[in-house]
């Protein structure tokens, strides 16, 4: 028995050790990446000028840039639709703690987490291939890219359901599929919409691979009128697109709130039947108009699949052959963008956690603030990372600072978002426990919210640290070097031998995050 | 808690002012050379340190050379004064010269001598297109909007010849040289546009393509690859580049590197007019790059 005094001691000692062991990491990484904060600060005006020429929206220019955007939001729902719907069946097997077979799961997991490194130029050479170019490559593309991050992000929310939840049901005879029925999807249903809004968001914001595939949308225009350098077209095109985002998370926010329109009443028996009819029809109508569009997409002829098909097939053959005389010359690329994606998601994991405090409206001290930061997470996302890193670039100069900076932006956007929309979804049963004894917003926030969540956010961290590794596209445009630029240049030269190579590391490397991620959310639980 | 965070932050700062060290932008003891890969080109660059050292000893300062896959990084770049000259594409230094008033001092030559390139329509030999005219109401691959050889420059050449690219032709873009390729060997398009050359790069990866297809016609000439600096760099230093990179580019050593990573043979001297072909045929496409 020790004493409170002597407990609160070796408390704090802890977590002393935590604060030394995170601080002394920034510092190495720090200086792996050439971190300098006069060249920063001497940069400002540099960046501001990007950004000055940035202020000048052009909105006279709208008629192919709605085409384009209409195009994307259509691929884009439909994609992330379809990507959720197929990925439903998987995180049920997935998921380690109501798998029917661990080794199976685990198994799968390992599968999926190679696959997830596989980049979109590669998806795109493949579909290409097999279904020529055009919408149905461009939203099969986009199924693809939805498919895998929601078996991640769902198979995750699932695994943190805790345990005593799923033995109290199970204790009272349900069997495997009660079990899911009255618990995992109760528990999951408002993260699914969240998710469903998060892949859909992405999807819209970043459909360069739509470009990849030549199906147009607002990617490829962005992605133009950066070439030349018209700034102002590129800053309407960002106002627009955020616009479209707040959309979205204000419909997600709804959604989750359940905030419903009630256009009639269900008061008798008979109504809730024809309401339970009625809802059946409308699923069926969305389900047929769905399949409508992919079929009106979908136009190549049955020898022209096969043809497609033997190509697609022998790109992934080679990827299996993989050069190993390759290692040495991808080595450093690798480190490299291993130290600059730690360095930035621990920043950016730091930022998130203050972010999130205010962002989140259980947490935040009015709704008022609570909108501001929405608003402010959704400007970092919004922007585009390429235009981020082209702006520290200009600042900064080339290299690891100014990459890093740019995924700091980013990755903190987007955390913030995820892990904000966490916190919301938290039982408010857990905030008003602790509220009673007299704590303040704070102390809520901090031995509630974030205690409760905390291995989801360690879940998040990783994922984000994940992504920034394989990010290829923000390093390789300003200079910083990274595995991202050896990798898109391969593929383009279309050596697979060493793309196989260098997705093999990588895939080895990101599987070990994925099961020290699994090791320490499972801890914490 | 908030205190333990604002020690953290305080000390994060700290650790960021740890690293320190400037340079001096009139006369720079290191230069930066900002270096795009050109996907139009046919060697994959692995390592340019050797380059490095060959462009150091010739221009007598210590050169670094960054690689970007866009040029945009670069052109803001020097148009920030971050990068001192840079090897880049012809689009590159005309928007750079808009953009910032960057110099082009020299230009790239190929294995023919040539300081141009072009691109190459390609068709199917079966498929009764024998003139550019036939082109009418065919489908059309592009490589991208932004794309000199995969799109300005033979979409200019097609609007020369009386096509109009939206009403005569129908346009796709294919996201890629390689892909382009690919959709005429699987007669998904009946026409393609791709730089000279891309054929023969990628024969090995799609079988037959040199028997099936042939050449429809050629566009322009598109000014090749420049050797671009900074707007605000002294004279002097201009000068010294220049000479030392002449000497050192066509010297043995920077020859046989840069045929070997680049495939560009040797450099000469360059004008702003070399480039004035970019800007016309912008602006035959609706792009304005004029300052």
């Amino acid at each position: 028995m020790i004493s409170l005094e002597a407990y609160m001691k070796s408390k704090r000692k802890e977590n002393l050790k935590y604060f030394l062991i995170i601080s002394i990491s920034i510092l190495i990484l720090a200086y792996l990446i050439d971190t300098n904060i006069f060249i920063f600060i001497k940069g400002i005006p540099d960046m501001m000028n990007l950004l000055f020429r940035m202020i000048h929206p052009d909105l006279t220019y709208n008629e192919t840039l709605m085409t384009a955007l209409l195009e994307t939001i259509e691929m884009s729902i439909l994609g992330s639709s379809l990507g959720l719907f197929f990925s439903i069946p998987f995180i049920f097997v997935t998921a380690e703690n109501i798998a029917p077979s661990r080794l199976l799961a685990s198994l799968l997991n390992k599968f999926f987490s190679i696959i997830r490194t596989i980049p979109s130029l590669i998806w795109a050479a493949v579909l290409v291939s097999i279904f020529s170019i055009g919408k149905f490559s461009g939203t099969i593309a986009l199924t693809i890219i939805g498919f895998l991050i929601s078996q991640k992000l769902l198979r995750e929310r699932i695994e943190e359901i805790k345990e005593n939840e799923l033995n109290s049901i199970e204790a009272v005879g349900a069997n495997k599929i009660q079990i899911m029925y009255y618990s995992v999807i109760p528990n999951i249903s408002k993260h699914v919409i969240a998710i469903f809004f998060l892949i859909l968001e992405s999807n819209i914001r970043s459909a360069t691979i739509l470009g990849f595939v030549g199906a147009g949308g607002i990617g490829q225009l962005m992605w133009t009128h950066l070439n030349h350098l018209k700034y102002n077209i590129l800053a309407t095109i960002i106002f627009i697109l955020f616009f479209i985002i707040f959309i979205i998370d204000f419909l997600s926010l709804c959604m989750r709130r359940d905030i419903k329109i009630k256009l009639f009443q269900i008061k008798t028996l008979t109504t809730f039947k024809i309401v339970k009819i009625l809802k059946k029809i409308v699923l069926f109508f969305i389900v047929y108009i769905f399949l409508k569009t992919i079929n009106d997409y979908f136009s190549i002829s049955f020898q022209r699949l096969i043809i497609g098909i033997i190509q697609g097939k022998n790109i992934f053959i080679r990827m299996l052959h993989p050069n190993f005389l390759y290692i040495p010359k991808m080595m450093s690329g690798i480190f490299e963008s291993l130290y600059i994606a730690l360095f930035a998601t621990i920043i950016s994991s730091i930022l998130c956690l203050i972010l999130s405090y205010f962002t989140a409206c259980n947490s935040s001290k009015s709704k008022i603030t609570s909108i501001f930061f929405k608003i402010f997470s959704n400007i970092l996302r919004t922007f585009p990372p390429m235009i981020v890193a082209i702006i520290f670039f200009r600042g900064l100069g080339p290299g690891k600072f100014a990459g890093a900076m740019a995924l700091i932006v980013y990755t903190t956007g987007s955390m913030t978002k995820i892990y904000s929309e966490i916190i919301e979804n938290v039982n408010p049963n857990i905030e008003d426990s602790i509220k009673s004894t007299g704590a303040t917003n704070v102390s809520v926030y901090c031995y509630a919210l974030l205690k409760e969540t905390f291995p989801s956010f360690i879940g998040v961290a990783l994922y984000r640290l994940e992504s920034n590794i394989r990010n290829s596209t923000i390093l390789g445009i300003i200079g910083a070097g990274g595995i991202g630029t050896l990798l898109n240049m391969n593929i383009i030269w279309r050596n697979w031998e060493n793309v196989g190579m260098m997705i093999l590391v990588i895939g080895l490397m990101i599987g070990s995050i994925d099961t020290i991620s699994r090791k320490i959310r499972m801890r914490m639980k | 808690m908030w205190k333990r965070l604002s020690v953290f932050l305080v000390f994060l700062v700290a650790i960021l002012f740890a690293f320190t060290g400037c340079g001096d932008k009139k006369d720079p003891k290191t230069l930066k050379l900002g270096f795009v890969p050109l996907i139009d080109g046919d060697k994959l660059i692995e390592s340019t340190a050797p380059l490095a050292d060959v462009l150091s000893k010739a221009i007598g300062k210590k050169v670094e050379i960054v690689t970007a896959t866009n040029y945009v990084g670069i052109v803001e770049g020097i148009s920030a004064s971050k990068i001192d000259f840079g090897i880049i594409p012809p689009f590159a230094y005309v928007l750079a010269n808009k953009e910032s008033n960057a110099q082009v001092i020299l230009k790239a030559k190929n294995k023919k001598g040539q300081s141009f390139y072009r691109s190459e329509f390609f068709v199917n030999k079966d498929s009764g297109i024998k003139s550019v005219e036939d082109l009418k109401g065919k489908k059309v691959a592009f490589v991208d909007p932004s794309s000199s050889s995969g799109y300005l420059y033979p979409g200019a050449f097609l609007k020369k010849n009386g096509i109009d690219l939206e009403k005569d032709i129908q346009v796709v873009y294919s996201g890629g040289h390689d892909k382009s390729l690919q959709l005429l060997l699987n007669k998904d398009v009946d026409a393609i546009a791709v730089y000279e050359g891309a054929r023969e790069k990628y024969q090995k990866e799609f079988d037959g393509i040199m028997e099936q297809t042939e050449v429809l016609c050629y566009s322009d000439n598109i000014p090749y690859i420049s050797v671009t600096v900074r707007g605000d760099m002294t004279p002097e230093l201009k000068e010294k580049i220049k000479e030392g990179l002449l000497k050192g580019l066509n010297g043995e050593d920077g020859k046989k590197l840069t045929i070997e990573l680049f495939s560009l043979y040797g450099f000469e001297e360059a004008q702003d007019s070399d480039y004035e072909g970019i800007r016309t045929t912008a602006e035959l496409m609706n792009i304005d790059l004029r300052k």
